[in-house]
């Protein structure tokens, strides 16, 4: 195969062997603890779990945005097929905003309140050499407005940000990561802050958008439902580490972990109001105490005395990845 | 059957709460009328003994307040309360007291709602020692008994709240609420703070409480598979009034208000039906300082009529024990 | 539903402890409080054991010893820091000095704070009227300047240790009460608070046993830093001659006496005004140590 088959087969975001740690007194805390993860062109990726995860940290070390004394290391991270390992921070930072942008989940503290919306928009693009002259990156800033949908863009401009209602803040904060037209949008629970109806409209908007500007999305979230209906593809994080990964579809028809199962079980199901919920028993593991086998196995309902080994991400069909020393086993009940 | 039999536990009717924003010193020299948010707008109810009414909307809704002024933890402004048919609206708060064991409130926020300078034991007994008489040992030698019921254990006792889990503090806020075996708990928003598996294990506990005890709820909440799936009837809010309201099945299933609809169509679905649009609901809602004339969810309604921008509707029964406030629904008034 | 919460073992070593004790680890870790600490506490030892720490009556003039300089300058190991104007014993002067200026500064900040925390307690969480009277007051108050409020009071007053105590804390429990008043006006909200209301406590318990101990740390916290302000306010008030009179000895009035020979003899005023500047200096350090370990969230 030539060199450049293998750069087109390439995928736009690839995360080898990924581990970010934090000392905490008297040892270290694995927040994220070997993620493989890829994001092809063009896709949603869903990343789904529960609070601590690891699921945002993972894109935060990913961006280099994991402040000291958190320490962040890889097998691979390439981005573009430009190797971010190598990077100094300067162009690091040209990256983020630029090519790889992220949206987080409360609009009001990451929108600065001291400045107006222009000014906020209209910096990253200047600072990303988007726009020559303020005039013209004010132009931008307005259009990129009315491509969020946000009402008299002209005037509002001109508003700050505690001047917005929650839902209109989250697409001011879209627009801030769009403005420079980005190859991949991370949106960190983008809509846990919001309203159903006004959840549904950021999220319809998200999907047009990356229609329309034909980037890609990183969706993280703690809601299945919200992974459903909008991603391709989905992982599933516990404890730090990817559980299972594969289509949308077939990981919530046909889920493979326990824990992914365990999960749905869990969920009150809008079409089968009396179908009883199970919740999963117990706690998830302290990151400062992480077993050496499976982290599931204490809460698992489908462990046996086998499942006391370290376990790795495996595929068990093409596409289809799970960690679960009993996948082959237990993976349609 | 007595009367008294069919008098529901609870009733509330043309219920109002308003609370004044506060004036600027202009505003008070000039001696203008301070404006007011009306949080809950003419809401009237009946809960059932030994039912859970589920009450839906989203943030703003007044949702909350109105389980907090069913509770007399705010005053109303105007309207009724009637607990076991005896008019409590008026009541002073030492002559209510008594009545406070058998009406309980589990917060949302399973941080704030515990006082982190006390321990287990003082937060649990704090009901007993204020209501029984119980003195400092008798409050934690019974918390310590009943905290197996909700599935802490007796070594917690002397614990601080920041010792634990979110999940677990939630359970510490029910065993506060219902160790006086109260008959009727407000559920705001129980599980709203908490990851999905340990939010299913917290349903389980307040429904096992339910079976044992017979206890009524008024569960509320903003998520409608949670509400489906603990409620028999459930009331849709908007901009502080009830929209509609009935069985479980007629509003999820057959929904009659658009805004009903609308919340319907947007929830996130596991499995979304192919070819199912999702309605759109144009902008925001709008404020509660000077709401639309009319019918309140006229601005984003996308089936408007002329008649809706001029006339407040009235709840009409759609079907027994159905009722809908809007102007697509012409039958007898509720 | 039998999960494991009861037999899951306590995640973090610090997580036994109770809030205070918590605050207290945190505090002993940090050494330089700790030092600043040991400095006050020896302060008020020598306040308190004054009659056997002071080698001399503090009020015994000696003419033969007037201005005597300090036993490293010519003067004798007796009289290790010198004499004043009249030649009393400075060493002796400054530890029954401390009493005047300690006392006066905890005194003061322990009236002034269980004022302030009623006053504040009761504005913030009753509201209404009694609101606007203790926050009218409060504005009020705050429109003087503290050392011309107390020079005024002072000076229809007449001098006198009961009256400086008076004149401070006239204006001194403005400063707790407005940060009770804040903090309590936050708390009200809280959901722990509407639990108790719920549960049909009383307003009194509410205040007392549910608001009041969550905010004591930021108090506490003041408190110390006050203490130092209100040992320079009685000083200055004694500098000028309208604190404790003649001849008890104060910190205030030393650096006074030593004004005219501030030349020739600069250990008169020197040392009281060096006695000021440590203790003071300690207990601010001692307050930002208890603010770090107790208190995260206010500033300075």
């Amino acid at each position: 195969m030539t060199a450049s088959a293998e750069a087109a087969r390439e995928p736009l975001l690839l995360i080898e062997g990924l581990t970010t740690t934090f000392p905490v007194r008297g040892g270290t805390v694995t927040a994220v603890d070997g993620v493989d993860l890829v994001v092809h062109e063009g896709e949603c990726l869903g990343v789904v779990g529960e609070s601590g995860s690891g699921k945002s940290v993972t894109f935060l070390s990913v961006l280099g945005l994991v402040r000291h004394p958190g320490r962040v290391t890889a097998r691979r991270l390439r981005f573009a097929g430009r190797d971010l390992a190598a990077l100094d921070e300067a162009s690091r930072r040209d990256l983020r905003g630029r090519d790889i942008a992220i949206t987080m989940q409360d609009a009001l503290t990451a929108l600065n309140p001291a400045f107006t919306v222009a000014t906020q928009i209209t910096e990253v693009l200047l600072a990303h050499g988007r726009a020559r002259s303020r005039a013209e990156a004010r132009r931008a800033a307005i259009d990129i407005m009315r491509l969020v949908g946000i009402p008299a863009p002209e005037t509002r401009i001109d508003d700050y940000p505690h001047q917005f209602s929650g839902g209109m803040r989250q697409r001011i904060m879209i627009a801030t990561a769009l403005a420079c037209r980005p190859k991949l949008l991370v949106a960190d629970e983008p809509t846990t802050a919001l309203d159903v109806t006004i959840q549904a409209q950021v999220l319809d908007l998200i999907g047009d958008l990356r229609r329309e500007l034909g980037m890609s999305v990183v969706l993280i979230t703690h809601d299945l439902g919200v992974v459903a209906e909008n991603t391709d593809r989905v992982a599933v994080f516990y404890a730090g580490q990817v559980v299972e990964q594969g289509l949308t579809r077939e990981v919530i028809d046909r889920p493979a972990h326990p824990y992914t199962r365990g999960l749905l079980a869990s969920m009150p199901s809008f079409d089968d109001l009396d179908r009883p919920i199970r919740a999963i028993p117990g706690q998830v593991p302290d990151p400062a105490r992480l077993p050496a086998h499976c982290r599931f196995y204490d809460r698992c309902a489908e462990a046996r005395e086998s499942c006391r080994v370290p376990v790795d991400l495996r595929e068990i069909e093409p596409g289809r990845l799970v960690r679960c020393a009993r996948a082959g086993e237990v993976a349609d009940v | 059957m007595s009367e008294t039999a069919h008098a529901p536990l609870l009733e509330a009717r043309d219920l109002v709460k308003r609370f004044p924003l506060p004036a600027s010193f202009v505003d008070r020299m000039l001696g203008r009328v301070p404006a007011e948010v009306g949080a809950v707008a003419g809401v009237s109810l009946a809960i059932d003994r030994g039912e859970t009414l589920g009450v839906i909307g989203e943030s703003g809704c007044g949702k909350s307040t109105l389980g907090r002024v069913l509770l007399k933890l705010y005053e109303a402004t105007s309207g009724e309360i009637r607990f076991e048919g005896a008019d409590i609206t008026a009541m002073s708060e030492a002559a209510f007291r008594p009545l406070r064991r058998r009406m309980q409130i589990v917060f949302q926020d399973p941080y704030a709602s515990l006082n982190p300078r006390r321990t287990v034991g003082e937060i649990v007994g704090l009901p007993l020692r204020l209501h029984d008489g119980a003195s400092r040992r008798e409050a934690e030698e019974r918390a310590a008994e009943f905290l197996p019921h909700v599935g802490l254990s007796s070594d917690h006792l002397r614990r601080y709240p920041h010792q634990f889990s979110g999940g677990q503090r939630q359970r510490i806020g029910i065993a506060r609420a219902l160790i006086l075996n109260p008959d009727f708990v407000v559920c705001d928003e129980p599980v709203s703070a908490l990851d999905v598996s340990i939010q299913a294990q917290i349903l389980e506990l307040l429904q096992q409480f339910k079976a044992e005890s017979g206890l009524t709820y008024l569960f509320i909440s903003h998520d409608l598979a949670v509400v489906g799936r603990v409620s028999r009837r459930i009331a849709v809010m908007y901009l502080g009034q009830v929209v509609e309201i009935g069985p479980r099945e007629a509003i999820l299933r057959a929904p009659a208000h658009p805004y009903t609809r609308a919340l319907i169509a947007a929830a996130p679905r596991l499995r979304p039906e192919p070819g199912v649009e999702r309605i759109h609901l144009g902008g925001d809602l709008p404020s509660p300082i000077s709401p639309p004339p009319g019918c309140r969810f006229q601005t984003r309604c996308p089936v408007v009529k002329q008649i809706c921008t001029r006339v407040e509707p009235v709840a009409t029964v759609v079907a027994p024990g159905h009722h809908v406030s809007c102007h697509l629904h012409k039958g007898e008034p509720a | 539903m039998t999960d494991d919460t009861a037999t899951r073992p306590a995640p973090r070593s610090h997580d036994a402890l109770s809030p205070f004790e918590l605050g207290l680890a945190r505090f002993l870790e940090n050494r330089l409080a700790v030092a600043s600490a040991v400095v006050v506490v020896l302060f008020v030892a020598a306040a308190i054991f004054a009659p056997w720490v002071a080698p001399h009556d503090p009020d015994e003039a000696d003419l033969f010893r007037r201005l005597q300089p300090p036993a490293w300058l010519g003067g004798e190991w007796a009289h290790p820091l010198g004499c004043d104007g009249l030649g009393r014993d400075i060493v002796s002067r400054l530890v029954y000095g401390s009493r005047v200026s300690i006392l006066v500064g905890v005194l003061v900040v322990a009236i002034a704070t269980a004022v302030g925390i009623l006053a504040g307690l009761a504005a913030g969480y009753l509201g209404g009227l009694v609101d606007r009277l203790v926050s009218g007051l409060v504005d009020v108050l705050l429109g003087f300047p503290y050392l011309i409020f107390a020079i005024g009071l002072m000076a229809m007053m007449g001098p006198g240790f009961q009256n400086i105590i008076l004149a401070l804390v006239y204006k001194e429990w403005v400063v707790p009460c407005r940060i009770v008043r804040g903090e309590t006006l936050v708390a009200r909200e809280l959901e722990y608070v509407e639990a108790a209301r719920s549960l049909g406590a009383s307003g009194r318990h509410i205040m007392l046993r549910e608001i009041l101990p969550n905010i004591v740390s930021p108090v506490v916290v003041v408190a110390t830093v006050r203490i130092a302000q209100v040992i320079i306010l009685e000083a200055s008030l004694s500098f000028l001659g309208l604190g404790v009179q003649p001849p008890t000895a104060s910190w205030g009035s030393m650096v006074a006496d030593g004004r005219e020979f501030l030349i020739d003899a600069w250990w008169v005023s020197t040392f009281p005004g060096l006695a000021i500047l440590v203790l003071v200096l300690a207990i601010n350090i001692v307050s930002q140590g208890l603010r770090d370990a107790f208190d995260p969230r206010i500033q300075a």
